[in-house]
């Protein structure tokens, strides 16, 4: 793999061509209706983001019951008024453990990608500077990058115990190579610049420089980068959960929901019906996200305007 | 270029022992003592010290990871807590599943994916552009076990098509073997299909638009020609990275699908493991797939070389 | 002709022309091989150092024992050809039939057996009742060997010939000379089935193959008694964790026999024409909460009380079976329910109306300070992992703090065994079930024992002299009478003592494909008697 591959690569995703210029003047729109208008993959992913975190965030407040209380006799019970998204095999309402789950499904979503940025960006500042020791992190980052997540994530949670903190840290320590890459990259091709030539040769100080010059840089491709880490990381904590090896049976996660219904999708398919769209759907979202910012940050898109 | 291979092959070592040391100290700060498992319940202290200095427990972090660099060098993987079997003989056992899935979902991904992006690329902003574009973007979203369940449900259970579970050698011959792959790589590759087509497409378009193709156009060359002769081996450097790239995703949904359709390869092996905290076959496992994608990786880098000349390090 | 077919036609043919080789042979051997799908993964093959059911199970078409109960748990010769007691009851002269062979061709010997109850009276309950008044166990010659004891114990023929685990199976002198704590490594047997070492997967498949060298008994097949014929050249143990994956294979036919199909998807096989249901074992099953007495909070009679006072059966039932009443009872007794001698004294406090407000109160009066209670909870045994959630939240309704360890069966097997502090990789309570053919009375019921922490007692180690003192007066009962007496006076204690709390009676069912026949009902899946049709 080539250093100056876009790390966006890595991930799947290149920057996109210049369109060729056969389009009629779009006439501008203002306001709310004009963002949406021109960047409709990130106002789509945005609201559908914006739902989850209501039903998350709300979830206490939206017609739901105790997500734990156990009533077997109410067993796998089809959709309906009493439980809206059915009951599973113990009595528990479904809708409302989808709700409290979409609670730990985004914490651990955005906690990873917030943490394996933080810890990324760090790493990649200091691999990009410092001459010295930009050889030995990068092979360090290479060598845990080697192991597939989804592997790294099992063998870090065979060390511990279950519970969501943990979850958060394998799946960090998993994710945040990719990160300390990218920054490294972007680190490292900024220091050619001019600017930066001058700024150094001017006797800039170098925490200065990393501030002013190196981490505005750093934004747009990072942020873009954590949105995708994010959806990465609900849909690692899912497949954790669902082999049992995620967060524990106790707290309702979307994977576990799934992980307990899996038994009986063959006559009560809803129980992984129900938490698998909500999943997809906000991943989906993030996703769109992802893909909204990288199209609104990319500089030959913007140059356009 | 000779020169180029061997410093590229040599560059592996220190990632593989990067990722031993890793490994290795999973082991290490595993909780549990393996002297008490094997001892026994009903063994006194005594029993379990001397058990531990015969396993050479006591002695320093830094003299076990060598003693077991060069047992694990020497293809001894240790041996499975829980079942007392040779770790790489159960790797042995469930090897051949695994890597017919991974290589069946591979080629199918290929197969499908890259035509799928050149034709999105080739109608750029069209119906047929949006669609696949929407479809791979929602290929990412929805988990592995889900789109397995569905497959299986649709076309196992209800129109009987293919069979639900299970896995056929492919001694007991070639279509037996095929059919119960069918589902599972269909299931494993939805990801790996979007993530290649998306990038197909994305490079396909760049490619598109360069000086040179627009001299082939002037030349008079037909489109298809354009398209495979000149895009598509341009073209096929970041494809050809994201398929490595990608070896890493269908190594951890071959650990899902396995399960969802009760395949006896190495995923099941691992979610095994993992339930019963068995170290030693864990470890053996993540430094079997480690060796593969770093594997898969060098032998990317090395047929960039082939592709694109111009890429020199 | 069904689209399955069609496809591998055409699939088959494209094969031919691929292979040059034509898909028939895979099913002509369809008809001589069983594939069946045990209730759990078979990850160690010891049946004396391993006592879990799916092991015993598996060993039973390996090895053979002395004895072997019908279906009116009477125990009748199986190796033996017969015995001879002295008019004192303290001398047993057995003497082995003909025709016995280990699967290395070695001729089964007197040495052999008694090497095999050496090694297994040191694990099993009676055995070690056996050990303790015994004098002399020696081989007189080739097929005979005699038995010397200070006190007549007349379960003998039973304690040779339960089901009840670990079961006295006869291995080769220098396999049974394994040191009775560490497990045996190689599988030699004198059943109808020699063990294909080479294809086993632990947590995927396990194999048998049919040994040419069986000479079966001539009385007709009865549960563990009479003749053993295998009309399979090889048996298939496909492990499937998933029940829902089972399901559907059984339904396409992948399979031919599923142990322990879960009741929830039991009303979509019945509607299936090709798959018969039935229920598997008219005896059932007792769930079992199993407490740790050896440290807190369970060391405290009143916590105990404080649970058993709040535990709903029915909830704990409902979760397993399902809400269809007729699998299910509520139970006060450590006992199978049904038998002649059957007793539920004190079990009021476990069926009666529940008290989550009295279990607090007495949380409180028992100084309960929040240690949490480590429940072990197997997650790859649908019921198991079913009371386990049930667990989680009475515990939580009553105020006790949960540690709640979810793991796989292999490993609540080793872990319970363990008597350190839960802390240090002990335990506080596990769940498990007992076949109601274990627990009918004390024989072969280790579970109902309190000896404490030096025995006999199960995991948990339940200490009460009222227990022991009524399970002695069993063994010594003369009439059925003084057996239900006895089996009273325990059932009392036990409740009072809460020495291990049932959580149920069940019944399961097994399912099978409808062209094996020859499927019959008991404690465990019997080999002998099915054949594909």
């Amino acid at each position: 793999m080539n250093d100056q591959t876009p790390h966006a690569l890595q991930a799947g995703f290149a920057i996109a061509p210049e369109l060729p210029d056969i389009l009629p003047p779009v006439r501008e729109r203002r306001g709310i209706r004009g963002f949406m208008w021109r960047h409709p993959t990130l106002s789509i992913g945005l609201v559908l983001l914006g739902l989850m975190l209501i039903a998350a965030i709300f979830a206490p407040w939206l017609g739901t019951v105790d997500p734990t209380a156990l009533a077997p006799v109410k067993r796998t019970r089809e959709p309906s008024a009493e439980f809206w998204f059915g009951s599973d095999a113990y009595g528990r309402d479904i809708y409302s453990r989808v709700l409290y789950g979409a609670r730990v499904s985004l914490l651990v979503g955005f906690s990873v990608a917030i943490l394996a940025s933080l810890s990324g960006l760090a790493i990649g500042l200091v691999s990009g500077y410092v001459r010295r020791l930009d050889g030995i992190v990068m092979r360090a980052m290479d060598g845990v990058m080697s192991i597939p997540p989804i592997l790294l994530a099992i063998a870090l949670m065979a060390l511990t115990r279950a519970s969501v903190e943990n979850v958060i840290m394998a799946i960090t320590i998993a994710e945040f190579p990719r990160v300390a890459r990218l920054v490294r990259g972007v680190v490292l091709s900024l220091r050619e610049q001019p600017f930066v030539e001058a700024a150094i040769a001017s006797g800039t100080s170098t925490p200065r420089i990393i501030l002013a010059h190196i981490l505005p840089n750093t934004v747009a491709p990072l942020s873009v980068q954590a949105t995708y880490i994010c959806g990465s990381a609900m849909i690692i904590e899912s497949i954790l959960s669902f082999i049992g090896a995620g967060t524990p049976p106790i707290i309702p996660s979307w994977g576990n929901i799934m992980a307990d219904g899996r038994t009986l999708w063959q006559v009560k398919p809803y129980i992984i019906f129900f938490p698998a769209v909500f999943l997809s759907l906000t991943v989906l979202a993030v996703n769109l996200l992802g893909d909204g910012l990288r199209d609104a940050l990319d500089p030959r898109m913007v140059k356009r305007q | 270029m000779l020169g180029y291979i061997v410093r590229r092959v040599l560059a592996t070592i220190p990632v593989m022992a990067i990722v031993a040391l890793f490994v290795f100290s999973l082991l290490y700060i595993a909780p549990g003592d393996p002297a008490v498992v094997i001892a026994g319940d009903q063994a006194s202290l005594e029993d379990i010290e001397r058990i531990r200095q015969g396993l050479g427990l006591d002695r320093p972090f830094v003299v076990r990871f060598a003693e077991w660099s060069l047992q694990v060098a020497r293809g001894d993987l240790g041996k499975s807590m829980f079942t007392g079997l040779p770790v790489t003989e159960l790797i042995a056992q469930r090897l051949e599943p695994t890597l017919s899935l991974m290589v069946v979902t591979l080629l199918l991904a290929i197969v499908v994916a890259v035509p799928i992006g050149v034709v999105a690329a080739w109608r750029a902003g069209g119906w047929l552009d949006r669609g696949f574009m929407a479809f791979a973007v929602a290929g990412f979203s929805v988990p592995v076990f889900v789109v397995g369940y569905l497959l299986a449900y649709v076309f196992a259970l209800e129109l009987d098509w293919l069979p639900v579970q299970g896995y056929t050698p492919i001694s007991r011959g070639l279509w037996p073997w095929l059919e119960n792959l069918i589902l599972p790589a269909i299931a494993l590759g939805f990801v790996y299909i979007a993530l290649i087509a998306r990038i197909t497409r994305a490079t396909m378009l760049e490619v598109l638009s360069q000086d040179y193709i627009r001299t082939a156009r002037a030349k008079g060359l037909g489109e298809n020609a354009i398209l495979f002769l000149h895009a598509l081996k341009n073209a096929a450097v970041p494809i050809v990275t994201v398929i490595g790239i990608g070896v890493a995703l269908l190594i951890g949904g071959a650990v899902v699908t396995e399960s969802v359709f009760a395949i006896p390869g190495l995923g099941r092996l691992t979610i095994d493991a993992i339930v019963r905290r068995d170290y030693p076959v864990i470890q053996g496992i993540v430094l079997m797939f480690s060796f593969i994608y770093v594997l898969v990786n060098l032998v990317v880098d090395l047929i960039y070389t082939v592709l694109d000349p111009r890429i020199r390090y | 002709m069904d689209r399955r077919t069609v496809i591998k036609g055409i699939g088959a043919a494209g094969a031919l022309a691929a292979t040059g080789r034509l898909s028939a042979p895979a099913i002509a051997q369809g008809a001589k091989v069983l594939k069946f799908v045990p209730q759990a993964n078979l990850a160690n093959f010891d049946p004396v150092w391993g006592t879990q059911y799916v092991v015993r199970n598996a060993s039973q078409l390996v090895w053979e024992t002395l004895y072997g109960l019908n279906n009116k748990l009477e125990p009748q010769r199986q190796m033996a050809a017969g015995e001879e007691v002295s008019s004192d009851g303290l001398t047993w002269t057995f003497k082995l039939r003909d025709g016995l062979k280990f699967h290395d061709g070695e001729p089964v010997r007197a040495n052999d057996v008694v090497a095999s109850i050496g090694r297994w009276s040191n694990r099993d309950a009676m055995g070690l009742m056996l050990k303790a008044i015994q004098k002399e166990l020696v081989a007189v010659d080739d097929k005979t060997f005699k038995w010397v004891l200070a006190k007549p114990y007349p379960k003998m023929l039973y304690a040779l010939g339960k089901v009840g685990t670990p079961c006295c199976f006869i291995m080769p002198e220098r396999i049974a000379k394994t040191d009775p704590f560490k497990q045996i490594e190689e599988y030699i047997g004198s059943g109808p089935m020699k063990f294909a070492r080479a294809d086993w997967k632990p947590g995927a498949l396990a194999a048998f193959e049919k040994s040419n060298d069986y000479v079966p008994r001539s009385e007709p097949a009865n549960w563990w008694s009479g003749g053993r014929v295998v009309n399979f050249d090889r048996i298939e143990w496909v492990i499937m964790p998933d029940p829902a994956t089972a399901s559907a294979a059984l339904q396409s036919g992948e399979i031919d026999w599923w142990e322990t199909p879960l009741t929830d998807l039991v009303p979509v096989l019945k509607r299936n024409r090709n798959i018969k249901v039935e229920i598997a074992d008219p005896l059932g099953n007792i769930g079992s909460f199993r407490l740790n007495h050896l440290h807190p909070p369970f060391n405290n009679v009143k916590v105990r009380r404080a649970v058993q006072m709040a535990l709903s059966q029915e909830d704990y039932m409902r979760a397993v079976v399902g809400s269809d009443t007729a699998l299910w009872s509520t139970l006060g007794s450590v006992f199978t329910p049904g038998t002649a001698t059957f007793s539920d004294a004190g079990g009021e406090v476990l069926t009666g109306p529940r008290s989550v407000d009295g279990a607090k109160k007495l949380l409180a009066e028992a100084g309960y300070s929040g240690q949490p209670v480590t429940c072990l909870v197997a997650q790859d045994q649908a019921p198991l992992k079913a009371m386990g959630e049930v667990t989680a939240d009475l515990l939580k309704k009553i105020g006790m703090t949960v540690d709640f360890v979810a793991t796989d069966w292999g490993t609540v097997g080793q872990r319970r065994a363990s008597k350190n502090p839960p802390g240090q990789g002990g335990w506080g309570m596990f769940h498990t079930w007992h076949a109601g053919a274990d627990a009918a009375n004390p024989a072969g019921h280790i579970a109902c024992r309190a000896g404490g922490e030096k025995g006999p007692a199960w995991f948990g180690w339940p200490d009460d002299p009222n227990v022991e003192k009524g399970v002695a007066e069993w063994f010594d009962a003369k009439s059925p009478e003084e057996e239900k007496a006895a089996m009273t006076a325990v059932n009392k204690a036990s409740m009072e003592s809460v020495t291990w709390l049932p959580t149920g009676f069940y019944k399961s069912f097994q399912a099978w494909r409808s062209n094996l026949q020859g499927i019959s009902d008991g404690p465990l899946p019997w080999f002998w008697g099915p054949k594909k049709v």
